[in-house]
């Protein structure tokens, strides 16, 4: 794992201006049906999303490389931001040799302090109360 | 022409159908069957030459969209007839029947929505957003659910030294609450 401290390895407006070209930013398979979760039904609506290049609060997470193939070894930058009044999104990204950049992640953080706590339902009790 | 995954550059790319499933808010759930490229080298799916994404994304549009009739006829149903809708929310008259014939925007059909889980809003809009009928639209959310919820529902409000006391007391049902809508009696200190 590469420290915290790295520096983000890409411009992050290269990524947001590529969007408007069309084929040259991808979502992967994992990304896409995790981002339904935040109401992106299709890959061309989270490509629009990022296009905007409106991130609240946003702050770099990690730069590390990747460590499967095709693109082993090609680094990829991670964001998080806050999408909406109390969700965040880990946001991670990469460029191919090609120049085609690749999100390949797209979730609630899972660790941190913007990670959802396990424990958080809070209209369980609700739901009790009305049966 | 070989299709090239995007992903690996591998041309071992095929032609797939999947479903999907759609969730369309206050309707079942839509079923909706569409071609996707899928690479057997690295098993990344999508839509590589950009050729399908705009018809799922006009499939998915018709599927909401044709929730909005059946929206509609509910908010009828419960006495919110569409020339009141229309004239609350300073609509042009007969937009609705626009929306009816499946000609409705994303930002209509979200108002439908808001409008089907809270009614009252039409109220608050229907009086000008008065600062009288917001206030009385945030009050009458808890007081709903005594109303629901217990019988005897009691509301009293205290003002002393500029310091507004509401105090909502009620006996809880023990069975599932009517929806017969109960007097609130209000008492002022």
């Amino acid at each position: 794992m590469v420290a915290q401290s790295r520096k983000p390895y890409y411009d992050l407006s290269d990524l947001v201006q590529s969007c408007a070209i069309r084929g040259m930013v991808r979502v992967s398979k994992q990304a896409k049906d995790d981002a339904k979760g935040f109401g992106f039904g299709t890959e061309t609506r989270i490509i629009e999303f990022v296009s905007l290049g409106v991130f609240e609060s946003i702050e770099h997470n990690n730069t590390d490389v990747l460590d499967h193939d095709p693109d082993k070894g090609s680094p990829f930058d991670a964001y998080i931001f806050r999408i909406g009044p109390t969700k965040h999104v880990y946001f991670a990204f990469y460029k191919r040799h090609n120049g085609v950049w690749i999100i390949k992640s797209f979730h609630l953080p899972t660790f941190g302090d913007k990670a959802p706590p396990l424990s958080h339902s809070p209209f369980k009790l609700l739901e009790g109360m009305k049966k | 022409m070989n299709i090239i995954c995007p992903f690996c550059d591998s041309t071992n790319v095929e032609k797939i159908e999947i479903k999907e499933i759609i969730k369309v808010p206050f309707c079942d759930n839509v079923v909706i069957s569409h071609p996707t490229f899928r690479c057997s080298n690295c098993e990344e799916e999508g839509d590589f030459d950009n050729s399908l994404d705009k018809a799922l994304t006009i499939a998915i549009d018709k599927a909401n969209n044709m929730s909005a009739l059946s929206l509609m006829e509910e908010l009828s149903h419960n006495g919110i007839t569409m020339t009141y809708l229309e004239k609350a929310l300073r609509l042009p008259f007969r937009t609705t029947s626009r929306w009816k014939r499946g000609e409705i925007s994303h930002s209509a059909l979200a108002l439908l929505r808001i409008i089907r889980v809270s009614p009252r809003l039409l109220e608050v809009a229907d009086d000008n957003f008065s600062p009288e009928a917001i206030a009385k639209y945030q009050i009458s959310r808890p007081l709903d659910f005594f109303e629901k919820n217990t019988t005897n529902p009691w509301v009293s409000l205290t003002l002393e030294q500029n310091l507004l006391g509401i105090c909502f007391t009620g006996n809880i049902l023990s069975s599932v609450p009517h929806s017969t809508v109960q007097e609130v009696k209000w008492e002022t200190a």
